[in-house]
């Protein structure tokens, strides 16, 4: 409902109210974000350190000396692999989640409010646990391990238990979120609509694809997205849970970033991987936006 | 006795239904539980293999995180933090909101989608090029630089959600309004806010959980105590050692303390967290 529409509101006074209204907050944004990321394209064309005291132009140096990198390729393929797993399995455990809490059953309300404890303790806390209850000599799931198995692992120290560990932990975090949002669809979709389905024989990944997927409000898809870019984005968790190790093994190009540019201060270089990043999440962003379109959604 | 087949079957399905409820429970609350249990653990049984399911019980963990860091002014910077961004985004956004819902101009709606839209960018792509327009401001190492940040961050998200907020608020009552000559300003403080009160209640507590959360700025924008937050604390107690290994009876002690107010939070706060997350369509 528009309340300064034409009428006696004159286009040039409404851009000024307009203008006063929405200037800050746009204001605010560009000069702290959009401007940032901008200026990080030109930074991503020097050689700027601030150890060696260098800031000089060299092109697509920083791009190739990044491609030439061996570590960065396998940074990549995990950043991949890592990314396009959680999202997966938090789709299939957020969608048990979903219905889980969507059963009627005794203390339906506070098992609801412990769905979203996960998601609200500060990330680097719960990784820091997680990383004490992985420890090989006196962590808890180590402790489980030795008692079933009889064998020691040594969880963080090993390159592939490390890497599916990170991708558990992450899971377990945001796992919850995409209950909710999956439980927020379901409940906007009419009961008979399911139930029929269901008597034609179709399956649970169906009627997700071709009745919660389309009836579930846009919110529903644009959270999921979001949820998934944010994930690329973060270092909290890899940062409290392995540090990017055993070697380079379960770093993420958000953490290589932070390691080039707040410890090693290569500047240059932390900025021609923050473009790729943000390529990265473009081509994402591409195909939630295709999504929209195929289900006509709006913001 | 044989049961009649479909007893059976409900009753499978209830044993199903609860043991999942269990499962999901035990999962979702394990490293809180342990983390709790460690803080209350004497130091010296926090090292023993197998690990001390049972551990006798203390209060000294705490009494050392006082003791051994400056945890009140790190507490009062979180908290100054956390509220000061929380105070900049809602007050700018409420705005936005208005204008994006209220008045009508050519290009207003891709503006809101660039601007949505910009939620996207990773925080961490900013925070080279943050560093130099901070230090040009003489604002690293400051709650003020900090908190102008993290108030950014948090605007798309909630002009996201109050904008479909402000759309169900019934215009005629701003008209009527209007009509008896209120001014602008008149109507938005005793006609539009009081009506949004929910909204806004969501979103105040939506950003100051991300804010309180936040590690990344005030890691990389702080260098001393003066702005430092319990985030970064914790960072810094993880690269402490004691004889046994890292201090884990501290760390798991700050741990606690950052994890309560968002617990206590959920607890009260569950139904308004999920009507602003899902944008009022659960309730």
């Amino acid at each position: 409902m528009v309340l300064f529409g034409s009428g006696k509101h004159g286009l040039p006074k409404r851009y000024l109210l307009f203008a006063l209204f929405v200037g800050p907050a746009l204001i605010v944004r560009i000069a702290t974000s959009i401007y940032p990321v901008i200026h990080t394209f030109k930074l991503s064309l020097m050689r700027y350190n601030l150890m060696q005291q260098v800031r000089d132009f060299v092109g697509f140096g920083n791009f190739i000396s990044i491609m030439q990198d061996p570590t960065f390729r396998s940074i990549i393929g995990f950043t991949l692999v890592f990314v396009a797993s959680s999202t997966l399995f938090q789709l299939i455990f957020g969608m048990g989640v979903a219905n889980l809490l969507n059963a009627k059953f005794v203390g339906r309300r506070i098992v609801r409010t412990i769905n979203l404890i996960p998601w609200v303790i500060p990330m680097i806390v719960s990784a820091y646990a997680f990383r004490w209850l992985l420890t090989g000599d006196y962590g808890l799931i180590s402790d489980w391990i030795v008692r079933i198995t009889g064998y020691r692992p040594q969880l963080l120290l090993n390159a592939t238990s490390a890497r599916i560990s990170l991708i558990v932990v992450n899971i377990w975090r945001n796992m919850p979120f995409m209950g909710l949002v999956i439980l927020a669809g379901l409940q906007s979709i009419p009961e008979e609509l399911y139930e029929s389905a269901k008597m034609d024989g179709a399956s649970w990944f169906r009627r997700f694809l071709h009745i919660t997927m389309p009836a579930s409000a846009s919110t529903v898809v644009t959270l999921g997205l979001f949820n998934i870019i944010w994930q690329m984005s973060d270092i909290d968790l890899v940062l409290g849970v392995t540090q990017g190790g055993p070697g380079s093994a379960t770093t993420v190009l958000a953490f290589r970033i932070y390691q080039h540019g707040m410890l090693w201060f290569d500047w240059g270089l932390a900025s021609a991987l923050s473009v790729m990043l943000v390529l990265l999440v473009t081509i994402v962003s591409l195909i939630g936006l295709s999504i929209f379109k195929k289900y006509q959604f709006t913001l | 006795m044989e049961l009649p087949v479909w007893l059976k079957r409900k009753h499978s399905l209830q044993i199903l239904l609860y043991a999942g409820l269990l499962i999901f429970v035990f999962v979702a609350l394990l490293p809180f539980y342990w983390l709790f249990l460690a803080s209350l653990t004497p130091q010296h049984q926090l090292f023993s293999i197998p690990p001390n399911y049972f551990p006798d019980l203390t209060l000294a963990n705490f009494a050392a995180l006082t003791q051994q860091i400056p945890f009140s002014t790190y507490l009062m910077n979180s908290l100054l933090f956390s509220g000061g961004s929380v105070l900049l985004s809602v007050i700018l956004s409420f705005l936005a909101a208005y204008g994006f819902a209220r008045i009508n101009v050519p290009g207003s709606n891709a503006l809101m989608l660039i601007l949505v839209l910009s939620m996207a960018l990773p925080p961490i792509v900013t925070v080279v090029p943050l560093f130099e327009v901070l230090r040009s401001l003489r604002m690293i190492d400051s709650l003020t630089g900090l908190t102008l940040v993290m108030g950014s961050v948090l605007i798309p998200f909630s002009v996201w959600v109050l904008v479909s907020f402000v759309k169900r608020v019934p215009v005629e009552m701003e008209e009527a309004a209007f009509m008896d000559g209120a001014r602008l300003y008149q109507v938005l403080w005793y006609v539009v806010v009081p009506a949004m009160v929910p909204a806004l209640v969501t979103i105040i507590i939506i950003n100051f959980i991300n804010a309180w959360n936040n590690l990344l700025f005030p890691l990389v924008f702080s260098h001393s105590v003066s702005s430092k937050t319990l985030t970064v604390s914790i960072t810094e107690v993880f690269q402490a050692r004691t004889p046994f290994g890292r201090p884990w009876g501290i760390i798991s002690a700050l741990g606690v303390t950052m994890v309560m107010p968002m617990i206590v939070l959920v607890l009260t706060a569950q139904k308004w967290i999920v009507s602003g997350l899902t944008r009022g369509s659960i309730k």
